[in-house]
């Protein structure tokens, strides 16, 4: 059983295709070319979207429209360069993965990580499927809400205007097809991110199943109770060794990618105000307002993915230290019972997935955004009245 | 009582900030080479001097504020610029009254334990952290010169006015102010002519030293902090050969000559291999030496084969180094917990001010901010006041930040070193460590808050509340 295609096989796929996965140690001419281009294109349209809030400053109701497509691209440029940058970690965490010390060695192990890896590839298959609806309701705004008037699908400075015949036609595609590579890129990096994530929790369910194999020593026969005695420490010793991979394993994953989860938790509260703002003013009938509750939605899950699975670490690793409590200590040897106690004093602490290295994942925090997103965008709204 | 006091610890490493500190004006009599009567009396005078020309000009803005206080734009503007320059003030009063506790905390690194085996670590982390405070310095000095720089710019545009209310309309009028970078109140006319520049170069001189002033002793603070944590991480890293030096003592392991390998070379005596010692072959028997060979403390013989406590087979010598190192750990340990407590003591209650005022400026700086309405000298200048007050919060809170984070993650650091495979001994000691660990070690402002990147992002959340409050008050 391979963790790494277990958890990460889809993702690998999609960035892969992208050119963006980790490149082999010989990597040919073609693929960093291709990789190049790739990255090129999304920084183009970042740049047009620059140029585009610029010359519409002041007229609030435009730049909050371009405002909140140029987050998403500015947060999937940060993204991807972030794990371009860190590809390193991103090597090590892999090789951690496929180590001795994370192997499942039973079939209940298994059926663990198998749990796991199915909850969080079903819940970025949905993320998928609402980034690529969003990116199909943007394209398709032109041709329902503005017929008759060429423009594109989304407001942004464009080189070509949308008069003549080729140029429209090519800049639409442009346009759809960087934007559709964009939110593939966008799973690509968060289910990484993520999928590590969930890889640490289902370790720990492992940890805590390990040491419910405690054997009792109380039916053994004299002769074979030193051994089962041994056995146990053995186990004790494994899981604690384990623990500590883990806590290690998490905290690459927090090094390797804690600053564009920061910049993206800061950033959803200003995409939040903007969004809410545009959808008050957009008549609900139309493309445009589907679009815009559509990429909320977008926003709104990978947010809440985010926040759940480090709710789930920590509340996994919390329990973690319950669990070893549960065992059958107290038929054990007083070696055993105190290396317990020390394992135990080391698991009372919860292990925290901090964005920014500050900001705690939790279901609170994602509470919080979303109040003080709604507090900003009350305080707009009675400005634009006034 | 100003003694001689011979330049080491801490002293030595913060001696570029010390130098500053004195020549800003702070009352700093200490660390100089020649204290004969003379010198130290031209040093009172001069630090006196600045304090004198600084409190001064500091009550003439004081003076300012209250003559110009019927309009509210003008007398928040104030009111914002005295707060601001509080600082330097209080500082400046709070380093002369505190001076003895300065000096305390700065002699606590005076006489620090050592251990042969260590010695290489300690050096290599002491060295980062002066790296680390030489940096600080560096970069707070280029932040207040460009700071001042950018002050006397901005004078030079916009208009130079000031606010009036007029009584019988009871709207607001504009009269000519002098241009100068602080509207203060002068006995002399400064419209123009000589004592306008006069007036000018005083200001320019006040700026760069009472902002001096506040950032040099916030720096001193960091670099205290920066010791700490660099301490903390050499007490880290030395944990792992600790605990292996630690379990040879009892239980076998192959390699016990490797972890005295440091000792070797700061020893002038080779360490004898033991199967070499032919004495062995003389003095098999504990027998032959009775009681008389025992060392001082009931340490065991190391002549002769292995015994069932000494597995190893190490020297006297080695297995003093061994029972020491956990000695060296932990009283350096306590040493940096008497150090942290130290510097709390002395800072807490100039934190408690400083955010007391920081407060207060930041609340009258949301109210400024709601007014501004496009790009000119008003916006910059509100946004420079912002900036900088946040900054210097900022600046204390991520260094008290760092200082928890370390102190906590000892702990982690115990428990990742395998204990499990160590001695009984070996796990006690990592046990005990563990349980003091827990709870880390924090600055607070006297008891009031804790210093760490919570307290920015409070202080954050509230300028951004009031500013939005008083948006819709509008």
């Amino acid at each position: 059983l391979n963790s790494e295609n277990l958890f990460l096989n889809r993702a690998k796929i999609v960035m892969k295709i992208m050119g963006v996965w980790i490149p082999p140690p010989n990597e040919s001419i073609i693929s960093k070319i291709y990789k190049f281009i790739m990255m090129f294109f999304q920084y183009l349209i970042l740049l047009f979207l620059i140029i585009y809030v610029f010359q519409m400053w002041g007229d609030l109701d435009a730049v909050s429209q371009a405002f909140y497509v140029l987050f998403t691209q500015a947060s999937l440029c940060f993204k991807v360069t972030v794990f371009l940058v860190n590809k390193n970690m991103l090597m090590q965490l892999l090789k951690q993965m496929k180590s001795d010390i994370f192997a499942p060695k039973s079939a209940e192990h298994e059926s663990i990580l198998i749990l796991y890896a199915s909850k969080i590839k079903r819940l970025l298959l949905m993320f998928m499927i609402a980034a690529q609806t969003t990116c199909a309701l943007w394209a398709l705004k032109p041709l329902f809400d503005d017929v008759g008037s060429r423009k594109f699908p989304i407001d942004m400075w464009m080189p070509v205007t949308s008069e003549n015949s080729p140029q429209y036609e090519l800049g639409f595609v442009f346009q759809f097809v960087t934007i559709t590579i964009s939110a593939y890129m966008y799973f690509g990096v968060d289910s990484v991110a993520l999928s590590m994530i969930m890889f640490g929790c289902a370790q720990i369910d492992i940890v805590k199943d390990k040491i419910m194999t405690i054997v009792s020593i109380h039916d053994a026969k004299e002769d074979e109770r030193k051994k089962i005695l041994q056995d146990n420490h053995k186990k004790l010793v494994e899981c604690v060794i384990q623990h500590g991979a883990i806590a290690s394993f998490i905290q690459i994953t927090e090094n390797a990618y804690h600053t564009y989860l920061f910049f993206q938790l800061t950033g959803s509260v200003g995409i939040y105000c903007m969004s809410a703002l545009r959808i008050l003013v957009i008549e609900w009938q139309s493309m445009q307002f589907f679009s815009i509750v559509s990429y909320l939605f977008v926003i709104t899950s990978q947010l809440f993915i985010f926040c759940w699975c480090g709710h789930e670490l920590t509340a996994t690793s919390e329990d973690l230290h319950t669990v070893m409590y549960k065992c059958l200590w107290y038929e054990q040897d007083l070696k055993f019972k105190r290396d317990l106690c020390f394992a135990m004093m080391r698991m009372s602490r919860p292990m925290i997935f901090r964005a920014g290295h500050y900001v705690m994942l939790s279901r609170q925090t994602f509470v919080a955004i979303l109040r003080m997103s709604y507090s900003y965008f009350a305080v707009l709204n009675q400005t634009k009245k006034n | 009582m100003m003694t001689k006091v011979k330049a080491q610890g801490l002293v030595t490493d913060l001696m570029p900030n010390i130098k500053l500190m004195q020549a800003a004006g702070h009352f700093l009599f200490n660390y100089h080479s020649d204290n004969s009567g003379m010198s130290m009396l031209l040093r009172k005078v001069y630090s006196s001097v600045h304090a004198v020309l600084i409190v001064v000009n500091y009550v003439c803005m004081a003076i300012n504020m209250a003559q110009y206080s019927d309009e509210v734009n003008e007398l928040t503007a104030n009111t914002i610029t005295v707060l601001f320059f509080a600082h330097s003030v209080i500082k400046l009063l709070f380093f002369a009254l505190n001076s003895k506790s300065f000096y305390r905390t700065l002699a606590i690194w005076n006489q620090s334990n050592s251990h042969p085996l260590f010695t290489e670590s300690d050096a290599r982390y002491h060295q980062l952290a002066l790296t680390k405070m030489r940096r600080l310095l560096y970069c707070i000095c280029g932040v207040t010169v460009l700071s001042v720089a950018s002050w006397v710019t901005l004078t030079f545009f916009g208009e130079s006015v000031r606010f009036i209310a007029n009584k019988e309309t009871n709207e607001t009028m504009t009269e000519p102010a002098p241009r100068l970078p602080l509207k203060a109140w002068y006995p002399f006319n400064t419209m123009s002519g000589t004592m306008y520049i006069a007036a000018f170069a005083l200001q320019i001189y006040w700026l760069l030293f009472s902002m001096a002033i506040a950032n040099l002793l916030d720096v001193m603070f960091c670099s205290w902090l920066i010791f700490a944590c660099e301490q903390l991480q050499h007490l880290k890293a030395i944990m792992k050969p600790l605990m292996e030096l630690s379990a040879s003592l009892d239980t076998y392991r192959p390699n016990t000559a490797e972890l005295f390998r440091a000792s070797s070379t700061e020893k002038s005596e080779k360490v004898p291999d033991p199967v070499d010692l032919d004495i062995r072959g003389i003095y098999s028997t504990q027998q032959d030496f009775g009681i008389t060979l025992r060392g001082a403390g009931g340490k065991l013989q190391t002549f002769g084969q292995p015994t069932p406590n000494n597995p190893n087979g190490l020297t006297q010598k080695q297995e003093m180094l061994a029972r020491s190192a956990i000695k060296y750990w932990v009283e350096r340990h306590k040493h940096v917990v008497r150090l942290v407590a130290s510097i709390g003591d002395t800072y807490g209650t100039a934190l408690l001010f400083h955010m007391l005022i920081s407060t207060i400026t930041l609340t009258l700086l949301a109210y400024q901010a709601t007014k501004i309405d496009g790009v000119n000298v008003y916006a910059f200048s509100t946004l420079g006041y912002l900036t900088y007050t946040l900054g210097q919060v900022f600046h204390f809170c991520i260094f008290g930040n760092r200082l928890i984070e370390e102190s906590s993650s000892v702990m982690e650091a115990a428990y990742s070193c395998q204990w499990y495979d160590g001695s009984e001994e070996a796990k006690t000691f990592v046990q005990i460590v563990c349980q003091q660990c827990q709870k880390a070690m924090s600055i607070s402002g006297a008891k009031f808050f804790t210093v760490s990147l919570d307290l920015f992002a409070s202080v954050l959340g509230a300028v951004v509340t009031y500013f939005m409050v008083l948006i819709q008050l509008k």
